[in-house]
């Protein structure tokens, strides 16, 4: 499985997601410029953090027109896996292949500290590894993660059981229904505001977020061998 | 726009009084260094080049104390930052600097600029900045500004570095009524290069390109060099407009592209240089110098963010996120090709010339032809009357301040709860400590641990500053500044390799404030000899005054470690029921400048005592062996409140207990701050040659339990208190202070 991770202008957890897929799960993954127009080759995309165009006008509102967007996606229309983590998130919502969009905190305070989880659906193509309400524990890093949808559109998330993962014990920015990451309908596009690959390694304290990668790599496999 | 004054006006209205020039410097000026009146650009351009900000003219008697060199320096002061090599082909590049005056009139755009600047000094040495650190000094919470300021200036150190992505992993804040008018925000940036690709700011070989990159040139912190070099008073507090404003994703643009064009096309390059203080004409004139230059500049071509800016202006504005290049001729283009992919300006804006002018055009008028020497190796120094103040000789007749502690339980509870000492964790968690998953240890430690990636090796760095020991006893207190940073990056298991500095004081010309810098830097100059770490790089901040009252003479220490094997790093949290539990160092009596004191007396009072620096670095050494070997199973440095608030720390965000006997210490010794000491637990089969290879500098003073209770007996009295009553009061106390509303 070839995995692209898209670097805009101010993208700054490229390095994290490029070194969690390269050095700790060994994958094949490449740096892809938000210049590039196409995703020729790769079966999976990945948008990673940070503060593309320094987040001005709102997070993600100015990536979303960039030449690799139509590339993005066409890629989640042909159903191949799209994550995107913190930035990735945010502008998945404003390209309007998620759903909802990402308010500043409560706090109006960025954020940095482990928060509890709970995954909430292990069926998917980024949490097969994990078991259903099951606790673990990833970084957040943001000031702008508080999940927003009308009332519709939440309970259409409950419903489809698009709800990948919620904050449990304590809701950190104010996100509606706890929501801490969301997949699209057809659950092959996933956004969460958490690094899952600020958690791949024993040294750095948290192995939680490895499963996530390992999930989609599992995945590709055993569509390869099939 | 034409010169505002002729030379004639200048000599007669005297506007460079204002700009902090002197008249015996403008005299100086006039007749041996150009022998005719300067116009009123070149006028501009002493003033900002003269200042202590730029030239160190005051401070560089006292600097010349420091060693700045050992078998690992590869790059001392006078650069962007020093390099320390750390083996491998790989060096460290770090410097700290302070932002104290715009931070404390513009506290959220002082502090984000202040990281933007020291990032920026990283990045143009050719290494990728990997942390940041700070070290803060407020004046009290109890002030409703000052909570403004504070909450201010965390967001604006986040703001920046978050967006750059750049992970903030250490630092210190610290609150003392003393920094009430003059906030102290001092940033270091550590970057990491391989050695190879090391950049100098130097411009040199005739007919080569001057060439601008970056953010365009607005009328934003002009004069902010001399801005620095005054005082305070109730008038200037609000000189706002010598604040600069950063924008962070500028930055973030600029550092990719010019470590792009330093890592892949570095034979384009001569030399490189941030545009900080004193903005163009520093960086040009201290370029040209370096490579014994000549240098035309045609300020018409420089990008501007506003029209009809002067040729004074233009060369003292201190606009952001901008870099001066030397570039060989023939590449301009390429150069330019390479900013435009990270859709950044870069603008022929001069060249090099024969002979050794600096030369600048404007409007199509030549407004400037001096030497450059004139701007940057002329300077006259000035020399400093000295006093040592009454307030010293007059402690070293008084008997000392002894405290008296009826209930050490409650003593602790208070001092867990003063905001030097509590918990800084709803501050620092506005900073992004992850980003780019290198930081093996965090914010909250003794030091921040980083790997490097693809070896074995890391990093251990740390902030220190303690202003009330230097204002007690200057020579001591730079001593104990030096230890102390130096025990914390070994309580982590690294070997301190270099410093850099901050020299944050008043106002020199105060005999006795300057008699604090000589003697304070002195003490730090002897330290860092006994402990091989030599000064690479840093910075001076003076007439950090308000309506003429001094801060504390705060020298800040930044000192970096190396780590042999980072999967060994010592964590500052005890581990295993069992262990044993050791006080490496002698305890004293030593309350002067405590936090004891400050908290039982409302002021600090009494000498600090001297103490035996070499016997401190030998067992600090032995102690570093036998973490190597795997002897120690965690350490913690004793600071602020002493032994009482480390081992209560060492519990904290555990599950554990201590169970001790402290029979041979009194209850008052219990948070006395003796300088360089540690506790250390050691799993209970390596306890016996621990204590051989330590005999006389640890003592055996307990044992980690599974109860979480701090239990202690002590000679005169006893501790007992659950370790959850003391974390909640140590969490709670800066969180609930800063939403206080009186």
């Amino acid at each position: 499985m070839r995995i692209a991770v898209v670097v805009f202008p101010g993208s700054n957890c490229d390095v994290d997601l490029y070194e969690a897929l390269h050095s700790v799960c060994h994958a094949d993954v490449e740096y892809v410029s938000h210049y590039q127009k196409s995703l020729d080759g790769f079966d999976a995309v990945m948008l990673p953090g940070g503060f593309s165009y320094g987040d001005y006008l709102r997070a993600g509102a100015i990536a979303r027109f960039t030449n690799i967007m139509p590339a993005i996606i066409a890629m989640a229309d042909a159903g191949k896996p799209v994550f995107g983590t913190c930035n990735g998130f945010q502008i998945l919502t404003e390209a309007g292949l998620l759903p909802g969009a990402l308010k500043p905190n409560d706090s109006q305070q960025f954020i940095c500290k482990n928060v509890p989880l709970e995954v909430v659906n292990s069926e998917t193509v980024f949490t097969n590894q994990y078991q259903k309400h099951e606790r673990i524990s990833l970084p957040i890093a943001h000031a702008d993660g508080s999940y927003y949808a009308d009332e519709q559109t939440l309970n259409r998330l409950e419903r489809n059981n698009q709800i990948v993962f919620r904050y449990a014990e304590e809701n950190p920015n104010g996100s509606l229904h706890n929501i801490a990451g969301i997949t699209n309908e057809r659950g092959n596009v996933l956004g969460m505001m958490p690094h899952p690959e600020r958690a791949v390694e024993l040294l750095l304290g948290n192995t939680d977020g490895l499963r996530l990668f390992e999930s989609l790599l599992e995945n590709g496999r055993v569509k390869a061998e099939a | 726009m034409r010169q505002a004054m002729t030379p004639e006006e200048i000599k007669e209205k005297k506007p460079y009084l204002d700009w902090s020039l002197t008249e015996a410097e403008y005299d100086y000026i006039r007749t041996h260094l150009l022998g005719r009146l300067p116009n009123y650009t070149e006028t501009g351009l002493f003033s900002a080049m003269w200042s202590e900000h730029c030239s160190y003219k005051k401070s560089k008697p006292v600097l010349r104390l420091f060693p700045n060199k050992n078998e690992r320096v590869l790059q001392g002061p006078g650069e962007g930052a020093g390099v320390v090599d750390i083996g491998d082909g790989q060096a460290v590049v770090f410097k700290a600097e302070s932002h104290n005056h715009p931070t404390t009139v513009e506290p959220y755009q002082g502090a984000a600029t202040g990281v933007g600047g020291i990032l920026r000094d990283i990045f143009s040495m050719g290494a990728r900045p990997i942390a940041s650190l700070d070290s803060l000094h407020f004046g009290e919470l109890t002030d409703q500004t000052m909570r403004m300021k504070v909450a201010n200036t965390v967001r604006g150190i986040g703001d920046y570095g978050n967006c750059m992505g750049i992970p903030t992993v250490a630092g210190e804040t610290t609150f003392d009524p003393c920094y009430q008018g003059n906030i102290l925000c001092n940033a270091m940036s550590v970057g990491l290069m391989d050695q190879k690709d090391i950049q100098q700011g130097r411009a040199a070989g005739i007919g080569n390109a001057v060439m601008y990159v970056g953010a365009k040139t607005g009328r934003d912190g002009i004069h902010g060099a001399t801005f620095a070099s005054a005082d305070f008073n109730d008038e200037n507090n609000t000189q706002r407009s010598a604040v600069q404003v950063g924008d962070p994703f500028m930055e973030k643009l600029l550092l990719e592209a010019c470590l792009d064009l330093i890592k892949n096309h570095s034979e384009w390059l001569v030399g490189i240089q941030d545009m900080g203080a004193a903005g163009i004409v520093s960086s040009s004139a201290e370029m040209a110098s370096e490579g014994a230059s000549g240098m035309e500049l045609n300020l018409d071509l420089v990008p501007q963010r506003e029209p009809h800016m002067s040729a004074y202006e233009i060369m003292l504005s201190e606009s952001q996120e901008r870099m001066l290049l030397c570039v060989k001729k023939g590449h301009e283009e390429d150069v330019k090709g390479i900013f435009d992919f990270y859709g950044l300006e870069a603008v022929t804006i001069g060249r090099i010339t024969p002979g050794h002018d600096y030369v600048l055009f404007h409007d199509g008028e030549e407004v400037c032809h001096i030497p450059v020497s004139s701007l940057t190796d002329d300077v006259l120094e000035e020399e400093s009357l000295e006093k040592k103040p009454d307030r010293i000789i007059q402690a070293e007749q008084q008997t000392p301040w002894y405290p008296q502690i009826v209930n050490p339980t409650r003593t602790l509870l208070d001092l867990l709860q003063q905001p030097t000492i509590a918990d800084k964790s709803s501050l620092y968690q506005q900073y992004d400590s992850q980003v780019r998953t290198n930081t093996v240890v965090g914010p909250g430690s003794d030091a921040g641990v980083l790997r490097i990636r693809g070896t074995r090796k890391g990093l251990a760095m740390t902030t220190d500053g303690n202003g009330r020991f230097v204002y007690l006893n200057p020579e001591v207190g730079g001593q104990i500044a030096l230890v102390e940073a130096a025990a914390n990056v070994i309580a982590s298991g690294a070997e301190p390799l270099a410093i850099t500095d901050c020299l944050n004081y008043g106002d020199p010309t105060d005999p006795e404030i300057f008699w604090e810098l000589h003697q304070s830097v002195q003490g730090m100059a002897d330290a860092c000899r006994e402990f091989n770490t030599p000064v690479i790089s840093g910075n001076v901040s003076l007439y950090n005054e308000n309506n003429g009252r001094a801060i504390h003479p705060t020298p800040m220490v930044g000192m970096v470690g190396l780590i042999k094997n980072v999967a060994h790093v010592i964590p500052s949290f005890v581990q295993h029921p069992g262990d044993k539990v050791y006080l490496v160092g002698n305890t004293r009596d030593d309350y002067a400048g405590s936090e004891l004191q400050k908290m039982l007396t409302g002021d600090i009072s009494g000498l600090v005592q001297p103490f035996d620096l070499h016997h401190v670095h030998e067992y600090m050494q032995k102690l570093l062996l036998l973490m190597e070997k795997g002897f120690i199973t965690s350490a913690h440095d004793l600071s602020e409140g002493g032994l009482g608030v480390a081992l209560a720390e060492m519990l904290f965000k555990t599950k554990r207990g201590l169970e001790l006997n402290l029979s041979d210490y009194t209850a008052a010794q219990l948070f006395s701050e003796t300088p360089g000491r540690f506790v250390v637990t050691v799993a209970p089969e390596k306890a016996i040659e621990f204590e051989r290879q330590l005999a006389g500098d640890a003592t055996m003073i307990g044992e980690v339990t599974n109860s979480h209770w701090l239990m202690a007996k002590l000679a005169d009295n006893e501790l007992n208190v659950r370790v959850d009553k003391l974390q909640k009061v140590w969490e709670e106390a800066i969180p609930c202070q800063l939403k206080s509303r009186d």
